[in-house]
């Protein structure tokens, strides 16, 4: 019986040129020079984060020498310093851990919960479907930043309540997107034989339909990670997410923008190049992987 | 052809319509929006620069010291004992609206400020306007003010009787607040005044278009100079950067709120000027007592080590800041030149909270009914004219106290809530600052430490100091009352009640064709002396 519904859960998975469905997908990602940059990009930055908290000791609450203030790049700071003569290169690296982490997470915290419960709808329908839907429609009715903002002003500033109020936002696109899936699979021959062979609804939901809807949400949370990435930042930049003195692009964004008038060019363009260049390889990576998982391109 | 000739027939009737109106507009770009123009309950700085050039006093503060000279009152003189002023009107003066200025508009405004019961004062409370500055500087309302009666001795003669002596008392009375409101106008908008307000002013009020701007035109038939330019418009632009790119672009003419990195840009730049203001102004850092850790004077003697004010000065004031060693500015005359003030010294800061029993260093704090939490130190949102940049500042002093073994928690919130909270005695350690409105330094220190223990002042309670500045405060002579002023700030600086940071000379940027602008201590200016070339 396993092996039944092995092969049928792969019915709806095309394989392409008889190698795994991942392979295939992958080889039509890496194909594509724009989401090559992506991925560059992406494991680039997701490397820095890793990488430079373990390499290098960062105390923010004592870093502060004004008499090194605004001092444009040299060798000794390379991305100049800022108006608290903390250097921009030690932040900005810093900074991705915390801009990154605070992405990522938000985006597992949406997916998980927006995913469930769309799947939950979408398989069930009836009452389950419309109370649900109908609290996904009042959330998506706002635009997500301004919602982003009241949540965070409602519950107060600070990087986990950012957190949480970009997950919030997020949670609808993937419940929609989770219930579409669920209703276009449950109708399918192969969920209806698992179950005629009387298989438990958690059984379904989790052998059947949640692995075939896997592709729409992969590439969905690829885009929302730059998405989040993006809402981190303005949080940040309007002084509700992370707090001083800690280093987070949006907030040193903000603290630096003053100094447009008088020529220190540096204080802004770096944190806006690091927001800039990890939300642009996450949306060319999250456009390639869209490309190379749509399964009508894989027909072909 | 026809069309050409008749679109340059337009063009050149438009250029003939227009050409002979713009020269005379003076605009200047304010920091945020006005509250309402009502002067006598407002207290912000936005505010009262409108409602300067539409109203006056009895008297005035003299070009841009705070020597006090007449304005509605040609003269006064005061009885031996101190308590019966008796003020001369000026004759011919008229409000606005046609009404004259005369003894009984002076004492009606008076009994709107004093007298709870005054229908005027009432709707004001009513609607949560209250008349705050008269309760600060004279005491409270009926009969607990320091006023015991306001009386019209004759058309234009106003007799002011005082239960006791108040030194201030002129220097309080050419305060905004105090500027002298159509009685006609109050009664027939009540509550709305504040946007329609009449005076006797250089400039009278033509219109407010909420968020964008103010704008006033010459009054001709004004009683003093006249104003050299026709019509102000009083802009919002709440960004300085913002600002300062309208400024260089030449659609204002003047701004205040510059960025201090900003102040070396208007200097810079031969199309501009930049003007400062007198020193007028102290921030600080103040503890609540009600948190256990800050009773204890060796801890507060630490902050004041820890924290290196001459570097901050240096770095983030644009050259316009001073290090602050007491709660006066320098130039004003109960300033104590001989206090010697705490020598920045991180080893020394240590050394007092080991003594404390802190040497781990401090990071939480208790609260007297004994609730522990972090020790978080709020700085404001807003540039404020004592800390230009607050959030910088705060970082900088926050590192200071980290190297110090003092570990704080940055944090902020909206202006009016910070204000409300400080009001209410919840925060445990926060920067704040005054700008002096008189020149008395009655006015600096009474304000805050006349009243032991107010939630406001973060339940300081220092009554040897209280009884010092209200024994000044009755005192008819200068010198001896300057003594008292100097006995204060040292018992403050003793006690380490707060830690006084920087003073500042607040800039103000203007395009080169601007003449005749005075700064002014206070901050409100007027601006009929203004001229554009």
């Amino acid at each position: 019986m396993t092996t039944l519904e092995a092969a049928l859960g792969r019915h709806v998975v095309v394989t392409g040129h008889g190698a795994s469905p991942a392979a295939a997908a992958w080889r039509r990602l890496v194909a594509s020079p724009a989401a090559r940059a992506g991925l560059v990009i992406v494991v680039a930055v997701l490397l820095v984060a890793i990488v430079t908290p373990a390499v290098h000791v960062y105390d923010a609450s004592t870093d502060a020498d004004l008499t090194l203030r605004l001092k444009p790049p040299t060798g000794a700071h390379p991305f100049g310093t800022d108006s608290l003569g903390r250097d921009i290169l030690v932040r900005v690296l810093h900074a991705t851990r915390v801009s990154l982490g605070l992405a990522l997470s938000a985006v597992a915290l949406a997916m998980a919960i927006g995913s469930a419960l769309g799947f939950l709808a979408g398989y069930f329908r009836g009452h389950v479907d419309l109370a649900l839907m109908f609290c996904m429609d009042i959330l998506l009715a706002f635009p997500a930043t301004l919602l982003a903002i009241a949540i965070v002003a409602m519950i107060g500033p600070g990087l986990r309540n950012s957190l949480f109020a970009i997950s919030l936002v997020s949670v609808p696109v993937y419940a929609r997107l989770s219930r579409g899936a669920a209703l276009a699979l449950r109708e399918q021959e192969f969920v209806l034989a698992a179950q005629g062979l009387g298989c438990s609804a958690a059984r379904v939901l989790l052998s059947h339909i949640v692995p075939n809807s896997l592709p729409p949400l992969i590439v969905q949370t690829t885009l929302s990670i730059a998405f989040a990435i993006l809402e981190g930042a303005a949080l940040g930049f309007l002084g509700l997410g992370a707090q001083p003195p800690a280093p987070e692009w949006g907030a040193m964004l903000a603290d630096s923008y003053k100094f447009f008038t008088s020529g220190a060019w540096w204080v802004f363009f770096f944190p806006g190049a690091a927001i800039m260049l990890s939300v642009l390889g996450f949306n060319l990576l999250g456009d390639g992987l869209r490309d190379a998982l749509d399964p009508r391109l894989g027909r072909e | 052809m026809r069309l050409a000739t008749f679109t340059s027939l337009v063009a050149l009737a438009l250029l003939g319509a227009v050409a002979p109106a713009p020269a005379q507009t003076f605009v200047f770009g304010a920091q945020g929006e006005p509250v309402q123009f009502d002067p006598a309950v407002i207290t912000d700085g936005i505010s009262s620069r409108i409602t300067r050039q539409v109203f006056d006093g009895l008297v005035k503060y003299k070009g841009a010291t705070t020597e006090v000279e007449g304005a509605l009152a040609e003269k006064w003189e005061v009885s031996p004992d101190g308590r019966v002023w008796t003020f001369r009107l000026r004759p011919n003066v008229k409000f606005h609206d046609g009404t004259p200025l005369d003894a009984a508009a002076v004492v009606w405004n008076f009994e709107r400020w004093w007298k709870a019961s005054h229908p005027q004062h009432d709707n004001q409370v009513k609607a949560g306007q209250t008349f705050e500055y008269w309760e600060a500087q004279f005491g409270g309302f009926d009969d607990q003010s320091i006023v015991s009666a306001v009386e019209a001795v004759g058309s234009h003669t106003v007799r002011v009787t005082l239960k006791e002596p108040q030194a201030p008392f002129l220097a309080n009375l050419a305060m905004f607040v105090f500027d002298i409101a159509s009685p006609k106008a109050v009664e027939r908008w009540g509550t709305d005044f504040g946007k329609h307000p009449v005076g006797t002013g250089a400039y009278r009020f033509v219109e407010w278009k909420p968020n964008q701007e103010v704008i006033l035109e010459a009054n001709p038939d004004f009683w003093g100079p006249k104003a050299k330019v026709k019509r102000v418009v009083v802009r919002n632009i709440k960004d300085n950067s913002q600002r300062l790119g309208a400024l260089k672009a030449g659609e204002i003419h003047g701004m205040e709120g510059l960025n201090p990195d900003d102040v070396a840009v208007v200097k810079g730049d031969a199309n501009l000027q930049l003007l400062l203001r007198p020193t007028n102004t102290t921030g600080y850092i103040a503890f609540n007592y009600k948190v256990k850790e800050f009773q204890d004077k060796r801890v507060r003697q630490a902050f004041a080590h820890a924290i290196n004010k001459r570097a901050i000065v240096d770095a983030l004031y644009g050259g316009t800041g001073m290090v602050a060693s007491q709660f006066q500015p320098p130039a004003l005359w109960g300033y104590n030149r001989e206090l010697k003030d705490f020598e920045y010294s991180p080893s020394k800061a240590q050394a007092l909270l080991r003594e404390a029993g802190r040497g781990q260093g401090l990071s939480e704090i208790t609260w007297d009914d004994g609730k522990k939490e972090p020790l978080i130190f709020w700085y404001m949102s807003r540039s404020r004219p004592y800390f230009p940049n607050p959030k910088e500042i705060a970082e900088a002093m926050a590192a200071d106290l980290a190297k110090a073994g003092i570990k704080t928690q940055l944090q902020t919130t909206e202006w009016a809530v910070y204000l409300d909270k400080r009001k209410n005695g919840q925060v445990p350690l926060y920067m704040l600052g005054w700008t002096g409105d008189n020149g008395d330094p009655d006015n600096f220190l009474c304000y805050f430490f006349c009243q032991p223990g107010a939630a406001r002042e973060g339940f300081y309670t220092n009554k040897p100091l209280a009884d010092v500045l209200l024994r000044a405060q009755k005192l008819t002579t200068l010198a001896d009352r300057a003594k008292l002023y100097r006995q204060a700030e040292q018992m403050l600086h003793d006690d380490v009640g707060r830690l006084f940071i920087a003073n500042n000379q607040p800039p103000l940027a203007f395009a080169k064709r601007v003449r005749g602008y005075v700064p002014h201590p206070t901050g409100s200016e007027y601006f009929n002396t203004v001229e554009l070339q």
